[in-house]
């Protein structure tokens, strides 16, 4: 047996993992949290991780919807004894299908492309029935509140200051309209009610909770998501609001197509014009600008070109980011209206 | 092979993953595959195998393989077949005696020990004093006092009812315990082969019984059949994983007490009076007892704490 980068013990490990998928290897390859396996019965993924009983649960819950054909997922194979996760006193492995990936860890662009499209998909075939969000808007203010918090006291302090810093000034031209954005948003999220008084309602979906180009293996046009030890039941809305938020940071000033990635998600997963709303005014109050002024605040040794360059760059994909979207989803406002108009039109011709 | 064999087979090859399948033993029943050798179980009796299923999942660690049952391509563990149900289970076939492997059985009978614990199946308390007052009341009736064994079995009475005493004292003390230390009623060092640097253990089908028991007779076994001092190495490995509490201690001493050997040769001298043909000797019944002795005194050095003692023997 051919074995690489391994001690006897480890290999030893490995073998008794691997016996219980009835497979004997005649090669290994130890990639980190990944170990590459090849046998006589084909190429796998061992992987190797922390996971606690929750993790293992929602696994378990993906694999079955994945068995069902329900979503499109890369999970584990089970083992002969129908065990999932193989626990040892440390760690979980679990056995998976090597994916020959096209598409290189570096090549972001086109993984977010994939990603989004994954995430519609997941989001769309898990789809549950609406249910009231009054805890989710209330959460969103708490959050806005905390944001709102560490501006104020970064302007506080750079207010105080005789010679503002370079980054203190540049914060203090964008500050206000941050801060008026930051209003707007609590705004929206305060009213959990609609007008007659009724709670909001939201749809919910099965949500991936780890969302990342990293978490999504790409062979060819085929791609599937992976790494669901986080997954649970959720507002959908906020994990692709989220993924909107990541990849802005991500992705820098990569040109990005921004209305292809909104684009895909909407011909995956339609979002309704609660969820639009909820999506801009969640983009309103970023945590990415909010985290790099905290970490000014706590940094001695700052380096004032690094954070004022950060932080143009943040401004300014934000920006790019949030117009792009907003512009998208007026124009399907103004369509849907328009379309809706004409329905009314002609619905009034043929009363008359 | 007849009807319900190729039943059997053919259940056995439409249910499981396996291409190929072959017999290749009936008793105990192995086929081969593939995938290697494997062993099918048969049960009758239902609420014992969802027992075993519970038992295996309780055991299941990286650090040893337990006979744990094949899934079906359905997913279930066992497969119907007529009234019986049948499991599939691994056999792999190179032999882990305990000479040679006792840091290995050290570690196993450590994790048992933690982790194979349940309410006992069948509760069992009587008194081994009074019993071996019985035996010896019976045996004055037999008139065997004319035996030169009865001479044996006279002299050593006396110390066959302390043992007893001590070890009805040392079960009694321990008996309100809600769950127990169990193992198969079948176990023994033959249970377990060796696979990839361990051991591989088989549970198989048999009831759960005290596993005290069997694990002291286990190691009086091994010590009066094969090596002593590889009794002595697997203690030694004990006393290093701390496998064995107070409790622990007091129920493996409590069976080496308990005077079996004699009330064994008191049967057999009863037998042998009237004619019956048997295997013990008077040898046997003195290297029976000087065994137990040897043992109960280096168990206690090792494992009994500071002041608690369970007097000579």
């Amino acid at each position: 047996m051919e074995v690489h980068d391994l001690g006897p013990t480890v290999s030893n490990q490995i073998n008794r993992i691997l016996y219980q998928y009835d497979l004997y290897p005649h090669h290994f390859d130890d990639q980190g949290n990944l170990i590459k396996i090849e046998t006589y019965s084909g190429t796998f993924a061992l992987k190797r991780k922390a996971l606690n009983d929750q993790q293992i649960r929602k696994l378990q819950t993906v694999y079955s919807l994945a068995r069902q054909m329900t979503i499109d997922a890369v999970c584990p194979l089970s083992s002969k004894y129908g065990d999932l996760i193989i626990r040892t006193d440390e760690l979980c492995y679990y056995l998976m299908p090597w994916f020959r990936e096209t598409v290189d860890a570096s090549d972001l662009l086109e993984r977010y492309r994939h990603l989004f499209i994954k995430a519609g998909q997941l989001h769309r075939q898990t789809l549950e029935k609406e249910t009231e969000c009054m805890t989710l808007y209330q959460d969103m203010v708490r959050v806005i509140n905390q944001r709102q918090m560490v501006w104020e006291q970064f302007l506080y302090q750079a207010e105080h200051h005789v010679y503002p810093s370079p980054f203190e000034q540049m914060v203090f031209k964008s500050a206000a309209i941050y801060l008026v954005n930051m209003q707007r948003a609590r705004d929206f999220f305060s009213r959990d009610h609609d007008d007659e008084g009724k709670g909001k309602l939201m749809r919910r979906a099965l949500c991936h909770g780890r969302l990342s180009p990293l978490h999504l293996l790409i062979q060819e046009e085929r791609s599937a998501l992976t790494n669901f030890e986080n997954s649970e039941y959720g507002f959908f809305v906020v994990e692709i609001a989220t993924l909107f938020e990541q990849s802005s940071v991500t992705l820098g000033t990569k040109k990005t197509d921004w209305k292809g990635f909104f684009r895909s998600y909407e011909a995956a997963c339609p979002m309704s014009d609660e969820e639009h709303e909820f999506l801009l005014h969640f983009l309103l109050f970023p945590s990415a600008h909010a985290e790099l002024l905290q970490r000014y605040m706590q940094t001695d040794q700052r380096s004032e070109q690094w954070f004022v360059s950060r932080w143009t760059k943040l401004c300014r994909v934000h920006q790019e980011m949030f117009t792009t979207i907003k512009l998208e989803i007026d124009e399907e406002r103004k369509k849907k209206e328009t379309i809706q108009a004409e329905v009314d039109k002609k619905m009034k011709n043929e009363d008359a | 092979m007849n009807n319900q064999q190729s039943l059997l087979m053919s259940a056995i090859q439409s249910n499981y993953r396996f291409k190929q399948i072959n017999r290749v033993n009936e008793q105990p029943f192995l086929i081969e595959t593939e995938r290697g050798l494997k062993k099918i179980r048969i049960w009758d009796n239902e609420a014992m195998l969802k027992l075993h299923l519970k038992w295996r999942e309780q055991l299941v660690t990286d650090r040893f393989f337990i006979d744990r049952m094949y899934v079906t391509r359905s997913g279930l563990p066992f497969v119907r077949v007529g009234h019986y149900a049948v499991t599939c289970h691994d056999a792999p076939y190179e032999v882990a005696p305990i000479a040679g492997h006792e840091g290995l059985w050290a570690d196993l009978i450590t994790h048992l020990m933690m982790r194979s614990r349940s309410t006992p199946v069948t509760e069992e308390h009587f008194s081994m004093a009074s019993h071996v007052q019985n035996v010896f009341e019976q045996a004055k009736t037999f008139q065997v006092m004319d035996h030169e064994e009865w001479k044996l079995i006279h002299s050593c009475f006396s110390s066959v009812f302390t043992r007893a005493e001590k070890a009805d004292h040392l079960r009694e003390s321990n008996k309100h315990q809600m769950k127990t230390f169990l193992l198969p009623e079948d176990f023994s060092s033959h249970s377990c082969t060796q696979l990839f640097d361990t051991l591989f253990c088989e549970l198989g089908q048999s009831q759960p019984m005290d596993g005290y028991r069997l694990l002291a007779d286990l190691l009086l076994r091994e010590a009066l059949e094969h090596e002593e001092q590889s009794v002595h190495h697997l203690l030694q490995h004990l006393s290093r994983n701390d496998a064995i509490d107070q409790r622990s201690a007091d129920l493996m001493l409590a069976q080496w007490f308990e005077p079996t050997e004699w009330v064994q040769f008191v049967y057999s001298t009863v037998q042998k009076d009237q004619g019956i043909r048997t295997d013990i000797t008077v040898q046997k019944f003195k290297h029976v007892w000087d065994q137990k002795v040897r043992l109960i005194h280096e168990f206690s050095t090792l494992f009994l704490q500071t002041g608690a003692s369970v007097g000579g023997t």
